[in-house]
């Protein structure tokens, strides 16, 4: 009698360990992608479009009153594909508007009662606070500014300077062109030799040329 | 009122730059990192009482400064539209 003993041929050991290092370069970089603006510059509508067109969801709430956001949002694992080009993953945070000073009489005007008003007033203190600390751990900026306001706004500035100082590559959202007044040629004025991109974060005009923006600073 | 003139400040400086600007009314800095504005936000905005109202106002001139800051209870600062020009008024003092 024979006894048929079937041996299940095993990869060579180069061959396994060269498919691991591959593999290790093969994997997607992952990137943290912070998303920065002044306050009402359309930072949540464009992190909702970004959220819808690859999650399909929405992330934040948008309203006309300052400081809607006043904490970090994140979205993590987006898979941002450029067609021709290749892939990137993203971790997306929005932050809180950027201002230099909060006053709870700011709501009062938005109808908000007194004891509201203070609330909000004090978590958007705390707000900046975290937006300001968020830029440790971005790796790729949007600044998102409203192109129907004036960009040479001393927040813009800091915001800019910030990113600069800290080498964190940015690109500039000269956002709300929808609008009649809007002057995106204005942001590209305002920030000579600078990436502006404009867009709609509302109505989605221009949102791809953005999309391939950020995956060519981020690679 | 006084105003205290303060050029490439240390970071160790920046508690000491608010406290002066709180007792003298107006500060105004010098070559100043875009991280030193962004930690003296932070500071003043932590340091904000519970309404979120603070007591001091900071005003960045442009992307590398000067930075002005000044105590709301002792200055008022005016600034022209085309921001050439700064008025700062007394309010209370000597």
């Amino acid at each position: 009698m024979t006894a048929v003993v079937q041996v299940k041929a095993r990869e060579p050991m180069l061959k396994r360990v060269l498919s691991r290092v591959l593999s290790l370069f093969r994997k997607k970089k992952k990137i943290v992608l912070g998303i920065y603006g002044p306050v009402n510059s359309g930072k949540t509508t464009l992190a909702n479009k970004i959220s819808r067109d690859f999650l399909g969801m929405e992330l934040g709430k948008v309203s006309r009153i300052p400081h809607e956001t006043r904490s970090l949002q994140h979205m993590e694992n987006i898979k941002l594909t450029i067609p021709g080009k290749g892939e990137l993953l993203l971790d997306v945070i929005d932050t809180p508007g950027i201002v230099t000073h909060v006053s709870y009489r700011t709501f009062l005007r938005y109808g908000l009662k007194k004891e509201e008003a203070m609330i909000r007033a004090r978590e958007a203190a705390l707000g900046v606070i975290e937006a300001i600390k968020s830029l440790d751990r971005v790796d790729v900026a949007l600044l998102v500014l409203d192109s129907t306001k004036d960009p040479t706004s001393q927040v813009n500035f800091i915001i800019a300077g910030n990113l600069r100082y800290r080498n964190i590559p940015y690109i500039i959202v000269a956002n709300k062109i929808d609008l009649p007044y809007s002057k995106p040629q204005a942001v590209v004025k305002a920030f000579p030799g600078e990436k502006v991109v404009p867009i709609s974060a509302l109505t989605g005009k221009n949102i791809e040329e953005l999309y391939l923006r950020i995956y060519e600073v981020a690679k | 009122m006084r105003v205290s003139l303060f050029y490439q400040i240390r970071d160790d400086d920046l508690e000491r730059v608010l406290s002066r600007a709180r007792s003298d009314g107006f500060v105004l800095l010098s070559k100043i990192t875009p991280p030193q504005v962004a930690k003296l936000m932070e500071i003043m905005l932590q340091e904000a009482s519970v309404d979120g109202l603070m007591d001091l106002e900071l005003e960045s001139l442009g992307p590398e400064g000067p930075v002005i800051i000044w105590s709301k209870k002792l200055a008022r600062v005016n600034k022209s539209k085309r921001r050439r020009e700064i008025m700062i008024s007394l309010l209370k003092g000597e």
